[in-house]
C-alpha cells in the first residue's frame, strides 16, 4: 500500500506549516505526525479522516486511490472556497465557518454577474 | 481620528459592497468571488452597537481589498484568529496604519499620551494600539518611544 504520510506532508508544506502546527492545530503529538508523514506509523482511519477535512480533500486522495483532492462530502463547498477553508478560515469555529458560507451563498446570489456585465 | 464614515467612504470609492448580517461568530467578511460583480464586505450587526470594534473590524477587512490581489479572496474574522494567517496580518497591519497615522501617534506620544488615552484618541481597540506599538518597533529610530508605550501598556492593562 501506498503510504498516506506522503501526501501529508506535501499538503502540510503547500501550506508552508510546520510539523509543530498541524500537530497542534489536529490536537495530535508532533512525533506522532512525524513518524506518520516519514512513514513509519501506519495512520488510524479517525486520523486519516482528521486529515482529509483539515485539508480539504478526500481519504482517497490521501491514499492514492485517486489524483483529485476534492472531497465527496463537502458538494456543499462552492469550489472557489475550498482552498481558502483550509487557509483562511481553518481557525474558526464550525458556527463561524456556518455563517461564512452562508454569506458566500448570498453574495453569490445577490451580486452575481450577469452577461456582458463585466464592471458594474 | 479618523472618522468613521470615512472608512465608509473609502469603502464606497472602492465599488465595495457593505452588508450587514446577523451574524454571532464572525464580525467581519471580505470577499471578491469571480461570479460577483464587486467586492462585498459583511459587517456583524452586533457591531452596530460598538463603534470602536466596528472601526477595527471594518478597516481590517479594507485591509484585505488592498493588500490581497485576485478574486478568490475570502476572509474572516473572528477574535480568535484576527492574526492567524499570512493574509490576515497584511489586512491587519493595513487598518492599523489607516487608524493609527505613524506621526499623530509619535505626536501623542512625546505629549505623554497613555495605552488607554491613546485607544481613546484614535478610536480603537487597544490590540490596535500595541499592534502599532509592534510595528513601530521594526524602526531603531523609534526605539525611545515604543519603550514608552510599552511601559504604559504595563501600567494600564
Amino acid at each position: 500500500m501506498v503510504n498516506p504520510g506522503t501526501r501529508i506532508r506535501e499538503l502540510r508544506e503547500k501550506r508552508e506549516m510546520s510539523q509543530l502546527e498541524l500537530a497542534r492545530q489536529l490536537g495530535i503529538n508532533n512525533s506522532v505526525l512525524s513518524r506518520i508523514e516519514s512513514g513509519k506509523r501506519d495512520v488510524e482511519d479517525y486520523l486519516l479522516v482528521k486529515f482529509a477535512d483539515f485539508f480539504r480533500v478526500s481519504t482517497d486522495y490521501l491514499l492514492y486511490q485517486t489524483n483529485d483532492p476534492t472531497p465527496t462530502s463537502s458538494a456543499d463547498l462552492p469550489e472557489t472556497v475550498a482552498p481558502y477553508l483550509a487557509d483562511g478560515l481553518r481557525e474558526l469555529t464550525p458556527e463561524a465557518r456556518k455563517e461564512v458560507m452562508n454569506f458566500i451563498e448570498y453574495v453569490k446570489v445577490k451580486y452575481a454577474k450577469k452577461d456582458g456585465d463585466d464592471k458594474k | 481620528m479618523i472618522p468613521t464614515h470615512f472608512l465608509y467612504q473609502l469603502a464606497d470609492y472602492e465599488g465595495i459592497a457593505i452588508e450587514w448580517r446577523d451574524m454571532h461568530h464572525v464580525q467581519g467578511i471580505y470577499i471578491h468571488a469571480p461570479g460577483a460583480y464587486k467586492p462585498v464586505i459583511a459587517l456583524s450587526n452586533t457591531l452596530h452597537t460598538q463603534e470602536r470594534k466596528l472601526r477595527c473590524v471594518l478597516a481590517h477587512e479594507l485591509g484585505h481589498h488592498f493588500t490581497t490581489s485576485g478574486h478568490y479572496i475570502i476572509a474572516a474574522n473572528s477574535t480568535s484568529s484576527i492574526y492567524a494567517t499570512k493574509h490576515e496580518n497584511l489586512a491587519t497591519k493595513w487598518a492599523v496604519n489607516l487608524l493609527i497615522p505613524t506621526d499623530i501617534f509619535l505626536d501623542c506620544i512625546r505629549k505623554g499620551m497613555l495605552c488607554h488615552e491613546l485607544c481613546n484618541y484614535f478610536y480603537v481597540l487597544p490590540e490596535y494600539i500595541i499592534q502599532k506599538a509592534k510595528q513601530l518597533h521594526k524602526e531603531p529610530s523609534l526605539n525611545d518611544a515604543i519603550a514608552e508605550i510599552n511601559t504604559s501598556y504595563n501600567v494600564v492593562f
